[in-house]
This record gives structure tokens, sequence and C-alpha cells, in this order.
């Protein structure tokens, strides 16, 4: 009996998973009726099996939820709104003596006969006429939604399972585990036979090898879950939060086949859930004030999970209000998140991640669907627990974008094993670029810019740092040569320096205890071949550590100094010869090059330099400018939507953070005035009088 | 019956500088002569490293910083593995003794004047032929709140 119980539970939950889908889908196409007889067959799967079982109270829901459904199904009744809702409530009713069934191993006590009232005058003649009457107002109703809706968005039908076992999680993570162990022996193996020149085990071993690797994909694609598990209940709650609302949201789900690691699943699920959740309850607004505002009366929300460079990334999106980025400085001020000063002078977009802090919360009214306390701080460290990462973006007016990045598995990651310091580190092989090998003539081209130190990758600057300095590790190899392994994170690229690569394996990622976890820039640690222990670098919590991450800054690892009244600017100093000095703000500034002054060429009377296969126009930023053959010249470079042109001074000084004050007015052209900067009086170059000479001088 | 199981606890004993402390028994896993560790880089300053204990990873506690008692360089360490909170921890002490029994009459209140760290740390003290003996709490000891960055 016991068995048969617990067998009909696994079975019901499969059913009524998908059930909350398949209703709101019918009530957008009620003409669906394979769909109709899906949850038909469902529902009448459990009315016959708790009969069975000798489950009364369910049994005599279900069968009144079935009467329903045949009726919808014989076409006597429509799939309207208010039947929808009447069938979902008892399906929650379902759900709700099952879970009881589970903990208990029997049928809690209480009166359906409310409910079964309910769902039983759909059944009368009477309310057959009734259901007529309003058959008009729902036709009209599902046109306008038909129209509303682009046809293309077809919802991928679920496809049903052939052959499949359902096995017990805990077998599978242990088996996760076993897997694990094994690559972390056959790694010693490998190690053995790789000292001795000739042994009589290389051909076992490389077998060992390959089964191994064979094993481990194998056990991780068991414990791959669609992303769309995690979605199941959201078009329930998003259609349950526009009826409670009167607001027309459409939910739009793409990419729900991607696959990645249970765990991570399970991870996102209460986080997704609550970001759509907050996108339906605050960001999409009613239906007068969109049209009011000139929107689609329909609010969008797009779910959208894709695979990117070794991680899994899920974004929500939605066309609704945005966020008020004042309200969250004034929010965060008011809460103290963060001081006054800072508030005012971090980005915008900074001051918008600010909402993922703890005791943050939007919501000016409370609802009771959102706003019950429970905020983006918490999905912020849920995603971050599992090694993700999360950001978002608003535009005011037009709507707010979530994305979250995960890892594809938690598990085994290939690594790049590196020296640093005397001190073996591993990086994973998912995030890094490309390596580099910096000579004496490289490590000397690495520029310093006040405190980023900056290297020349091809045509770009790459920020980069020594591994060893951002772990103040004691001593550095005294090497010449060294490794630069640049690293994608977030939207940037940056470098990290080492000093050198020793070897590229699968490592098995072991969680840091808790102690050691506080330093946030370790994705975890590993056990090598000769069962060293070597930490696991995270490149992008290492980038937001050191200063050198440009683009997803995380507004905890802000710590900005006593910060003047107005905004300040980055300005780039520069010298042009004489030891004088100028500056431009680096807002402008599209690249730095080094160009040696023998590439620079004259034509028809201008400057000009060969760059990136075509020609830059150069102008001299002043009379006293040199030009040495055998030395370099820095040259600014300035863009101008479609075109280029240079800037050529002699050096490249500093970068420093300033109010620029214009003190003195110009009394000459190509300056705009003369501002107290670092210390010492500055002029500060006018971009457009050189922008209209380089033109100038491409045009004649 | 059950309240003499609860009271009668028996202890493990270890010394770091002069100073004997004692464990709950149940607390403590194993004890192994101290193994290499990786080390951490920026952990916080007791952390004296990680390291692998027949392939589970295992965080080390450098018992010296955590009860700031200044280290002398030529011990000879041991590793008390102890369990908490489903997580293996390795205390790096110097020696370990004997495994006593601590009957409840003999342990005796922490004095009112002891320093705020051991306050926190410790639960009591026992008298024994050779000294005072400082018993821990291993939850206590691990948290992260009282260890210094």
């Amino acid at each position: 009996m016991d068995d048969l119980l617990k067998d009909f539970l696994a079975e019901s939950a499969e059913n009524l998973s998908q059930l909350d889908h398949n209703l709101v889908e019918l009530e957008r196409d009620p003409s669906n009726t394979s769909l109709l007889n899906s949850i038909f067959r469902a529902i009448h799967t459990i009315k016959g099996t708790c009969g069975f079982l000798g489950l009364a109270r369910l049994e005599n829901v279900s069968h009144t939820a079935e009467s329903v459904l045949d009726q919808l199904r014989s076409g006597v009744l429509k799939a309207e709104p208010e039947v929808i809702s009447d069938i979902l409530r008892a399906v929650d009713l379902i759900k709700f003596i099952l879970s009881e069934l589970e903990s208990h191993r029997a049928e809690p006590a209480g009166d359906d006969s409310l409910l079964v009232a309910l769902l039983e005058q759909w059944l009368t003649p009477i309310e057959g006429q009734k259901a007529t009457a309003v058959d008009g107002t729902t036709q009209r109703a599902t046109a306008v939604d038909l129209a509303a809706r682009p046809s293309s968005s077809q919802p991928e039908q679920p496809s049903p399972i052939h052959s499949s076992l359902r096995v017990n999680i805990t077998l599978l993570d242990s088996l996760m585990n076993l897997a694990g162990e094994l690559v972390l022996n056959r790694n010693q193996f490998l190690e053995m036979v790789s000292r001795e020149d000739d042994s009589a085990l290389a051909t076992p071993v490389q077998q060992l090898n390959r089964i191994t690797a064979e094993l481990q994909s194998a056990i991780m694609k068991t414990r791959m879950q669609p992303v769309g598990s995690a979605w199941g209940k959201l078009p329930r709650i998003v259609r349950d939060i526009a009826r409670e609302t009167g607001k027309k949201i459409e939910l739009d789900m793409k990419g729900a086949a991607t696959e990645m690691d249970r765990q991570l699943v399970q991870a996102l699920q209460d986080p997704l859930t609550h970001m759509v959740r907050n996108s339906a309850d605050h960001g999409i607004e009613s239906v007068a004030v969109r049209r009011a505002l000139g929107k689609p009366a329909t609010g969008k929300i797009l779910l959208n999970a894709y695979h990117e460079g070794g991680h899994v990334i899920v974004e929500i999106r939605d066309d609704g209000k945005g966020i008020d980025v004042a309200e969250v400085r004034r929010i965060a001020i008011e809460r103290g998140i963060v001081s006054r000063e800072l508030a005012e002078t971090m980005s915008d977009c900074r001051a918008l991640r600010l909402v993922f802090e703890p005791g943050f919360s939007t919501a000016v009214e409370v609802t009771h669907i959102s706003g019950r306390g429970v905020g983006m701080d918490v999905v912020r460290s849920n995603i971050e627990h599992v090694g993700g990462a999360v950001d978002i973006a608003s535009v005011p007016g037009r709507g707010c974008t979530v994305r979250i990045q995960l890892p594809l598995t938690l598990a085994i990651i290939s690594s790049l094993i590196v020296k640093a310091a005397g001190e073996l580190f591993a990086f994973p092989q998912a995030s890094v670029l490309e390596l580099i090998r910096l000579g004496p003539d490289e490590m000397s081209g690495i520029d310093t810019l006040r405190n980023v130190r900056l290297f020349r990758l091809r045509d770009d600057l790459v920020p980069v740092v020594n591994l060893a300095d951002a772990l103040r590790l004691a001593e550095r190899g005294a090497d010449e040569v060294h490794t630069l392994v640049v690293c994608q994170a977030g939207g940037a690229r940056f470098g990290i320096i080492v000093d050198e690569v020793i070897d590229s394996q699968e490592i098995v990622v072991k969680p840091i205890g808790r102690l050691a976890r506080s330093v946030r820039c370790y994705a975890g640690c590993t056990i090598l071949g000769d069962g060293r222990v070597v930490m696991i670098i995270d490149p992008a919590a290492l980038a937001i550590r050191s200063g050198t991450d440009t683009s997803t800054l995380s507004p905890a690892a802000v710590e900005t100094p006593a910060v003047p009244a107005a905004k300040p600017d980055s300005l780039l100093l520069f010298g042009i010869g004489h030891d004088a000095v100028q500056a431009v703000p680096l807002s402008l500034v599209a690249r730095l090059e080094e160009i040696p002054a023998d590439r620079i060429e004259t034509a028809g009377g201008n400057l000009v330099v060969q760059y990136r296969g075509s020609l830059l126009p150069l102008v001299a930023a002043g009379p006293s400018v040199t030009f040495t053959s055998g030395r370099t010249n820095s040259v600014i470079v300035f863009n101008d939507g479609s075109s280029s042109f240079g800037i050529a001074v002699n050096d490249i000084r500093d970068i420093v953070d300033e109010v620029l004050n214009l003190e003195l007015v110009a009394a000459r052209p190509g300056i705009l005035g003369t501002a107290i900067i670092a210390g010492a009086a500055t002029e500060v170059l006018d971009v457009s009088y050189y922008m209209n000479r380089a033109r100038g001088g491409m045009v004649s | 019956m059950i309240a003499m199981a609860e009271g009668t606890d028996e202890v493990v004993t270890f010394r770091v500088g002069k100073q004997w402390f004692g464990l709950p028994v149940i607390a403590v896993q194993e004890v192994i002569s101290h193994q290499q560790t990786a080390r951490v880089p920026l952990a916080r300053s007791c952390v004296a490293g990680l390291l692998n204990l027949r392939g589970q990873v295992v965080t080390a506690i450098d018992m010296h910083d955590r009860m700031e008692i200044s280290a002398n360089a030529s011990e000879s360490l041991m590793d008390v593995v102890v369990c908490d909170g489903g997580e293996l921890f390795a205390l790096v002490v110097d020696e370990v003794g004997d495994v006593v029994a601590v009957p409840p009459h003999t342990l005796e209140r922490l004095p009112a004047s002891l320093d705020g760290l051991w306050a926190r740390i410790c639960t009591g003290v026992v008298r024994l032929d050779n000294g005072l003996l400082a018993l821990i709490d291993v939850a206590r000891l691990l948290d992260e709140s009282s260890t210094r960055p």
C-alpha cells in the first residue's frame, strides 16, 4: 500500500507540474483540443488512482473538476477565465491534499463542498446558459488577446518521455561525488605514468583516462535538467497577478530546453519567481497608464535562457516602467546603505545595483503579491552562492532587464594551473581567453595610468594585475619571463600576470570552508594529482577586488574616499614638450596609442599615420610637440561617430579625477581654458577645435 | 543514567604554547601529525591554509593565532581534526595529550577577569595536576565573527 501511494504521489506530482502551465495556455488558446485533452487526462488519472487507493476527498474534487473539463471538451462550455480560475482552484486543492498525503500518509480532514458547488455551477443547465450569455464577451476578449500577441510565438510542445526511469536524487549526487574522486585518482595515475618513460601502465592508464572522462560526462548529463523546469510555476503566477491587479501581461519564455545542472536549476527557481513577480507586480503598468503612455496595453515579460561561453545566461526582461534611479538613490541613502556623497557621485549603472544590497526594497506600496521583505539581496546571494552573478539594467519608461549568469555545472571544470610567487593556483579555463608570453620588453611595455596598469593587447588597452600583488603574496618570482592570462569576466577583458603556466587539467571543484570563504576572489579549491590543495581563482571577483573591472562592478566592493560636492571628471594629462602639460576629459578619448615618430607621415601638408589599415589624420597638440626619429609619440585617438582622428602629444602623464573648473578662459584657439588640476594650473584642450582642423586637413 | 552521560564529558587535551586546552571527545574526529597546507592568500589570519585529508579539503586553523598565544617555532605540530556544521577543520596545536574524564563537579566557571576572546571561546576550566585546562566550545572557536581579519 505504501509503495502504491508513493508511486501515486510521484506520478501526480509530475502530472500537476505541467497542469498549471497547460491551463494558462488553454485560456489563451481555447481551441487547442490536444491541450485540453492532456489536462483532462492528468485529472482523470489522479481521479482514477485515488478511487483505487480509497482517497475519498481527493476523488470528490478531481471528479468534479474532471466533469467540468469534460464539458469543455464536448464544447458545451467555453474556456473562459472564470472557468479556468475555478479549475485552477481545484488544482490547488488537489496539490494541497497531495502534499498532506505525502507528509502524513493520510488525507487531511476538511470540507470541500464550497469548491465542489462552485465547480458544479458550470455543470447545471442554467449555468450552461450563463456560459452562453457571456460567450460574446469571451470571444471578444480572445480576439483582442490574439491581436495583441505576435502569432509567431508558438509554445513548445512538451514531448512525452518514452523510456525513462525514476532515480533517487541522492543516488545521482553520490555518483557525481564518486566520479569526482575517480577523476582525482586518474590524475594521480596520469602523473605517475608521465614520470616514467616506458611504463607498462601507460596503455591501461590511457584507457582509464578515456573511460573516466566518458563516465564523468555521462553522469554529468544525468544531472542536467532543462531550465524550463524552474519556469513551470511562472505562467500561473503571472496570470494570477494580472487577474488580481487588472493588468494585461504576457509572459514569453524562450530557451526553456537549455540544460544545466540540477542543483543550479533549483538555485534559480526562487530568484526567478521573485523577479518575475517583481516585474509583473511593480514593473508592468496598469492598462490605463500604458495606454496614456502610448504603449501597447499588454505588458510583456520575456524570459530568455541560452548558453554563452561556458555559462548559462537567464534574462528577465519587461517593458514596464523601469526603475527610477533617483528613487533608488534616495532609498539607499535613507536606509543607510550608502552615504549621500557616494550615492550622488556614483554612476547610474552602479546606483541601480544598489537594489541588490541587503535591506533594500523599491516597492513604495507593499502589496500582498510581492514586497514581502524578501528582496533582491536574497536573489543576489542565492545566485552568488552557486557561483553565478546577477546584474540589472533599466531604461526609465521602457523597462528593466535582469541578467543572471550561472556556471554550467558546479562539479568538474577544465582549468589552467599556474604558478605565482611559488604557489600554485587554478584558473577556470572557461574564463581564459588567451595566454601571452611576457618577456622583459613586453613587461616594460605595460603602462601605468595612476594606479591601473594597462597592457596593449593588439588594438585595445587591457587593465592588468599581478596575481602575486593582488593576493599580497610576499616573494615574487625572479624570472624575467612571465605569462599574461587574459580573462573575460562580465563584459570586460583584463589580464592577470603569473610567473608561469604549469599545466591544464580537469579538476573537481571543492567548496572552501567558511572561514576561508570570506575572501571573495576564489571560486573554490581542488586537489591535484600529487595531493596538493590548490585555490581556484575567480577572475571576475579578482578584477573587482583589484579595481580593474570596469563593467560589472559590484557596489559592495566600491569604497570611494571623501568626494567633493561636484562630480569629478577623469582627466587625461599629457606632455606637449618643454615640460608643458595639458589635460583632456578622459570620457572623450577613444583610445591611446604609442606610435613611432618615423611612422608619422606628411600628406598634403597634414600629418597622417597608417593605422588599422587606413589613414588616421593627426594634429599636433601645439607647436612645441616634438617628433624625434627613433622615439615614439603618444597619440590620443578621438572618435566622432564614423571617423577618427588623433592628437599627437609627446607623452601621456597621468589620469586624475578632478572637478573640472575652468578658471581662466582661453586666450588662444585649441584651448578651452585653464584649470587647477592636480595642484597645478593646466590648460584644457578644446577637442572640437582639433577635430575641425583634422577634418579640414582631410578634405583639402 | 542519561543525566550522568550528559555531565561526565571526556575531553581530548592539547597544548598551545604553555596552555592546555580540552575539547569534548565527541567533537574530535581524529588526530594526525601536521600536514602540509596550501596557503589561502588574503584569508583571515587564523586560517593556516587548506589540507587534503584523504580527498577531503580541511581548513587548518592556526591555534596560536586564534587564541592569541605567541608562537615558538621549534614545536612539533599536530592537527586535531574536528567537525563543525558539516565542515572539517584541523586545529594546528603544539602537542596532543591524554583523553581525560571531566566529571561535572570538577568543572569550574571561567574567571570573570578572563579576556574577551577567551571568555567567548571557552566554557569552563578544570584543575588538573599539572595546571589548568581550559575547555573549548568548537562552534564558538570556529565562529567567524570573533576571528581577526
